[in-house]
């Protein structure tokens, strides 16, 4: 490669990975002020593109539309900590993050509802002209984006050095109790650097817009690179992110400018993953010292769980199995394929409320198990006639000895690193899958597969198919209710309250976790498979984000710690389209399914605010003693 | 040095050896050099002023902080990596400063979580139900029955551990490490947030478990009063360094403990 070629990829890769610097500074502003991986990261820089080209496009100069958008996505990352983080004081982390997960998608929906998908063009500060320097072709975009970095950089060490505030925020961080002592407000610092998170993201994206164009489609893809931005130079440094953004962006360009461009999103992603698994600290971050975090916080307490199959489960299992039989004779048409598709979604959702609620992980790419299960269902049926219900079985396996590799690294780790992990694996396989052709059959995927079938009966019409998937998904909850009701789920609970006393009892955290979460991805793959046997092709686009975005969706709806809640909550989300088309009639598809992502978004914040002020027990318990009292006749003190 | 770790399990051979363990923090010193040694059924107490260290010596001991030297052997086997799973796997059972019951299990399960280390019961046994996990569920469910009814439990078996009062979740914390038959329970500051009636019940109850189950009883609190109560030999420790060690009335009497509290006469 010559040096002028080098140029290029060098410049191109220092303007993307200013962008990612900026959100990767949001991210760790927000991280070390109140702990929380905040989701909605991705989506202040897009918000930020997308605000600037609208206000273009409506005859607002560029001098004003930039700092107006800018502003607005300072006032949104404020608004989101006021209304919703400081009013979930009590949830737990695992809730907190599943929150700005429902900010996130709260404002891609609203940007979709209100907009679109189209790519709106953001015209270039100065001068459209590429610049030539040394023969390197340099956008003048280019040039601003950095500048404005290194500007930011500049005032924010200026602040962080020598202001109160600054000094403030730090202290802050580094022990929050000690800077409450001192007058120091943690919700205000919390707040603080949500609106600082906000003005950053929407600035890089805002000052990026004219180098691409400025899409909602964006925000996901941007939130994870910022993330990676934030993690290689290490979560617990201010400044970083900022080496880790130029030091991402450079890698991603030369991956792309070697030739390797349908590779190139594999390859950075598979670098978060290299970087979990390595150096969790970071580039730049400092090794935490001792073996415990002792830090014990109060937690909200979910109430007293059962650790052992009672006489309620006997009554709920009984309630669900007679859901589901009448559900299979009053529904048809569209209504059965729903429900059918609830029962595969609530296999899943079962193995996350194992994953999430009961080992407190997040894990946002059950896409990838349910993939690792489809394409062994398909390949091993098409190519090799092998019955079902083997295909199925090596599906699990599989997906089990990935979640096994997988979570032997992560959860070494304290924290919160799957959700990432998962999501940037979630990415490096849907690449996979587009690319690998010969395996895979690439984006058209591998159609033909037989309906599922076992002994050699085939099950063909949805009546059947939703027998087949209501055994499964019953078999599934079995195996998750002897789990929770045990010594292993007590020993869950347990670390849920309190880890470091759980260990002290001899609890292993980490095989535990890792436990949880190869059931997780065994019962994704099991739904996987049923899946595509279902639909008759295997391909990459059902397992994808939204996906895993609609399983935290049901599993917030059905309640973090309940098994049978996975129906109700998988059954909601499957059930919405269908309801917000029977509503509002028939309307525009795209804005149906911004409209979806709003009101999503808005009920996982909704959920998360209620069940944190016992919202959630305050309504179950009155359920409960309704029904005693239907029941017995007769009032029970409860 | 006191040699041959293959002699463990003698009656006489010391439970826990402390040696030369320093703590270091950045450039603080919080623990310097200490050693010592507990035998089996036997009550010591840690005493000293707030800072001494106590709690970081403890916390050496049952895993929770790597010490940047030295060594802790239970019964001649080495506490590494200083993990709580091998401390406890070890028979290092602990109580805590602030009591730390679990929120989401009833009492009977908060003692029977003490009993998690009586053998490994792996997901799968759980999920199938192997013969396995009814076996070590009936070991533990026993143990819980047996220790809430010696510690005057067992009326209070159902209810949400964390809403007992202070005393009783002390004495709850207690059970939950003698649900696991340990070699040695470290007890941090048992006393504190107890009234006079309660601490006297507690130091009975002490008392009367290393006698009859010979497990020892290394007792942290700046309360002279509740281990000159209990311990045969409280040891002192001051600014991180072991200054004196014997029976409680000696000890009182040691001029350096003197100085450690009331400052030099």
């Amino acid at each position: 490669m010559d040096l002028v070629s080098l140029g290029q990829i060098v410049v191109s890769g220092l303007a993307n990975g200013a962008l990612y610097a900026f959100v990767g500074l949001g991210f760790s502003l927000v991280s070390r002020s109140t702990g929380i991986i905040n989701f909605a990261q991705g989506d202040f820089a897009m918000l930020g593109a997308v605000l600037t080209g609208l206000l273009v496009a409506a005859g607002v100069p560029l001098v004003f539309a930039v700092p107006i958008a800018v502003l607005v996505c300072g006032l949104v990352g404020g608004a989101l900590h006021v209304f919703a983080i400081q009013r979930a004081e009590r949830a737990n982390m695992a809730q907190l993050i599943i929150m700005t997960i429902g900010f996130s998608i709260l404002i891609h929906g609203a940007v979709i509802w209100g907009w679109g998908t189209d790519p709106i063009p953001v015209p270039p500060f100065t001068g459209g002209q590429p610049l030539n320097i040394l023969g390197v072709t340099v956008l003048p975009q280019a040039l601003w984006l950095i500048g404005t970095l290194a500007v930011v950089t500049g005032l924010m060490w200026l602040f962080f050095q020598r202001t109160v505030l600054g000094l403030a925020l730090r202290a802050g961080a580094s022990n929050p109790l000690g800077a409450a002592f001192v007058g120091i407000n943690h919700r205000r610092l919390g707040a603080y650097s949500f609106v600082a998170a906000g003005l950053l993201g929407g600035l890089g994206g805002a000052v990026w817009a004219p180098i691409a164009f400025a899409q909602v489609d964006i925000g996901v893809a941007l939130g994870l690179k910022g993330f990676t931005a934030a993690a290689l130079g290490g979560f617990g440094t201010t400044f970083g992110p900022i080496a880790g953004g130029l030091i991402f962006g450079l890698i991603e360009s030369l991956a792309s400018g070697l030739g390797t461009s349908a590779y190139s999103e594999a390859i950075s992603y598979g670098l978060l993953l290299v970087v979990l698994v390595v150096r969790p600290q970071g580039l730049l971050g400092k090794a935490k010292r001792g073996a415990v975090d002792d830090h014990h916080e109060e937690a909200l307490s979910a109430g007293l769980m059962p650790t052992r199959i009672g006489r309620s489960d006997l009554i709920r299992f009984g309630i669900t199995l007679a859901i589901l039989l009448a559900a299979s004779i009053a529904l048809t048409g569209a209504w059965k394929t729903s429900a059918i598709f609830a029962c595969i979604t609530a296999i899943v959702v079962i193995g996350l409320v194992l994953l999430t609620g009961f080992a407190g992980q997040i894990s946002l790419g059950q896409g990838t198990f349910m993939m690792v299960g489809a394409y062994s269902s398909g390949y091993l049926t098409l190519k090799f006639g092998w019955p079902p219900l083997a295909a199925l079985a090596v599906g699990m396996v599989l997906a089990s000895l990935l979640a096994l590799a997988i979570g032997r690294f992560i959860f070494r780790l304290r924290g919160y690193y799957l959700a990432m992990a998962s999501l940037s694996l979630l990415m490096i396989f849907q690449t996979l899958a587009r690319e690998t052709h010969g395996i895979t059959g690439g984006p058209n995927g591998l159609p033909g597969i037989q309906p599922f079938g076992i002994f050699g009966f085939r099950f063909f019409s949805d009546d059947q198919v939703f027998y087949v998937v209501t055994v499964a998904s019953l078999l599934v909850l079995l195996a998750a209710l002897s789990i929770t009701r045990s010594r292993v789920g007590r020993a869950l609970l347990a670390i849920r309250s309190d880890e470091l006393a759980a260990r002290a009892c001899g609890a292993n955290v980490v095989w535990l976790k890792i436990g949880s979460f190869v059931f997780a991805a065994a019962s994704a793959s099991l739904a996987g498979s049923l899946y595509v046997h279902y639909l008759g092709i295997a391909n990459p686009l059902p397992f994808g984000f939204e996906t895993s975005i609609f399983q935290i969706v049901a599993l917030t709806l059905g309640g973090f710690l309940s098994l049978y809640g996975s129906y109700v909550g998988a059954a909601v989300v499957l059930a919405f389209p269908l309801l917000i088309t029977a509503v509002a009639g028939e309307t525009d598809t795209q804005s149906t399914a911004g409209l979806q992502l709003l009101i999503f978004g808005m009920l996982l914040v909704g959920v998360i605010v209620a069940q944190a002020n016992g919202g959630g027990r305050r309504i179950s318990k009155a359920l409960r003693t309704a029904l005693r009292l239907g029941l017995r006749g007769k009032p029970v003190a409860t | 040095m006191p040699s041959d770790p293959k002699a463990a399990g003698a009656a006489d051979d010391p439970v826990l050896q402390v040696r030369n363990l320093t703590v270091q923090f950045g450039g603080l010193t919080a623990v310097d050099g200490v050693s010592f040694s507990v035998k089996a059924a036997e009550i010591v107490g840690l005493i000293g002023p707030n800072g001494a260290g106590k709690t970081t010596t403890f916390n050496c001991i049952s895993g929770v902080i790597v010490p940047t030297a030295g060594e802790v052997l239970i019964r001649g086997q080495a506490v590494t990596p200083f993990t709580p799973e091998r401390a406890c796997a070890l028979g290092v059972l602990r109580t805590f400063q602030n009591v730390r019951l679990f929120g989401e299990l009833s009492l009977r399960e908060n003692i029977m979580m003490g009993a998690y280390s009586a053998g490994a019961c792996s997901m799968i046994s759980a999920m199938l139900r192997l013969p396995r996990h009814g076996r070590l569920e009936r070991v533990a469910a026993e143990r819980a029955a047996i220790w809430m009814d010696r510690l005057g439990l067992s009326d209070y078996a159902d209810a949400v551990a964390t809403s007992l009062p202070l005393g009783l979740q002390r004495v709850a914390e207690v059970a939950r490490a003698m649900a696991a038959n340990p070699q040695i329970v470290l007890l941090d500051e048992p006393g504190a947030g107890l009234n006079s009636v309660e601490k006297e019940r507690l130091s009975n109850v002490l008392r009367q478990i290393a006698a009859e189950t010979r497990c020892a009883l290394l007792v942290v609190d700046h309360d002279m009063g509740l281990v000159m109560g209990l311990g045969e030999r409280p040891g002192v420790l001051d600014f991180g360094k072991r200054i004196a060690d014997g029976v409680p009335a000696e000890v009182a009497q040691h001029r350096a403990v003197i100085e450690a509290y009331l400052g030099a006469a």
